[in-house]
């Protein structure tokens, strides 16, 4: 008897013998319809354009997910209905970043089968759901959300200066997109580390991000 | 015809991908001579490997309960045919295999003196 309706998904991880064999796990779910699986984004995004699903399972590079819209797109293009991250990222950036994307649920792969089983059919439901060894990492970035400081003062060049290690620039780099010598721009990365009370750069991208200063 | 069963070891602390390698075997025809073992820590793979002698091993070898020097130590110090896949969860680069294979001193020697691109074929025939 099948009441339930089927979800229709797809998967995307660049690790073939993990993909392949979840994909196998998940075929032989009676309400799961999986529609494909890839490597690759691009792909992804031709053959979900012909075929759109309900959810995607996702694993990717959680730190450079701000670089790529590939999340924007899918979601605008109603390409699927919710994405599903699945991956190894246990990083409070990855995770902030994977957050920011949009992702409708956050799942580590190391979690049980049954549990990812129950996770699919609750987001598809509407719900949000987070691996809960990452639930104390959103706690840890909710406080310190609430502890910015209203009166921060960031200046414009800090704040370019920020944008650029956000995009993987070296100090060396940096000062020559800016003209500016290398120990201005380090500097520069000082300041911008006792405005926000960071040690190094991992640490400043995720405090910018929280703080709406980076995209 | 009863057939000598294979024996698989697939360890990894990763249940889903456990799990997937063995649907994934299961889908092969010879499925029914494989005995299929799992293992999720090194104290349950040094176990299975020196107890039951699996042919094939699957190993996630960046999988912190696995420790893959004390496994490789193991391995090492054994001495029967084994397939050895060694597949880190958190690359999605190359895998790693080894297919080691127990010759007598006879055929060590027929082995040093064949050309190197049969040994191939010379150590798959029985």
């Amino acid at each position: 008897m099948k009441n339930e309706k089927s979800i229709s998904i797809f998967l995307i991880d660049t690790h073939a013998l993990f993909r392949k064999g979840l994909k196998a796990i998940l075929a032989d779910y009676p309400n799961f319809e999986i529609i494909g699986d890839t490597s690759s984004y691009l792909q992804a995004e031709s053959i979900l354009q012909e075929n759109p699903v309900d959810m995607i399972l996702i694993d990717t590079d959680f730190y450079t997910i701000k670089n790529n819209e590939f999340f924007e797109n899918i979601l605008k293009k109603n390409l699927t209905k919710k994405v599903v991250a699945l991956t190894l990222a246990k990083s409070r950036l990855e995770f902030l970043n994977a957050i920011k994307s949009g992702i409708h649920g956050f799942i580590l792969k190391d979690e049980e089968i049954e549990f990812l089983i129950e996770c699919i059919k609750k987001i598809y439901a509407g719900r949000f759901i987070v691996s809960e060894s990452m639930v104390e990492k959103l706690v840890e970035l909710l406080i310190q959300k609430s502890e910015f400081p209203i009166n921060l003062l960031i200046s414009n060049r800090e704040l370019e200066v920020l944008n650029l290690i956000q995009n993987g620039y070296s100090n060396n780099q940096i000062g020559k997109h800016l003209f500016l010598s290398e120990n201005t721009i380090k500097t520069h990365i000082k300041h911008i580390y006792k405005k926000m009370s960071v040690s190094n750069r991992k640490e400043a991208i995720e405090k910018g991000i929280l703080w709406g200063i980076l995209k | 015809m009863d057939r000598e069963k294979t024996i698989v070891l697939i360890a990894s602390a990763n249940s889903i991908f456990r799990n997937g390698i063995l649907k994934i075997l299961s889908k092969r025809k010879d499925f029914q001579n494989l005995i299929i073992e799992q293992a999720s820590d090194i104290k349950e793979v040094l176990k299975k490997y020196s107890k039951n002698k699996p042919r094939v091993l699957v190993i996630d070898y960046d999988d912190k309960n696995i420790k893959k020097k004390l496994f490789l130590n193991s391995f090492l110090q054994d001495q029967h045919n084994a397939q050895l896949l060694l597949v880190s969860l958190e690359q999605s680069g190359n895998v790693v295999f080894y297919d080691r294979q127990v010759l007598s001193t006879d055929e060590a020697h027929h082995w040093l003196q064949i050309p190197w691109n049969e040994n191939k074929s010379f150590l798959n025939s029985e």
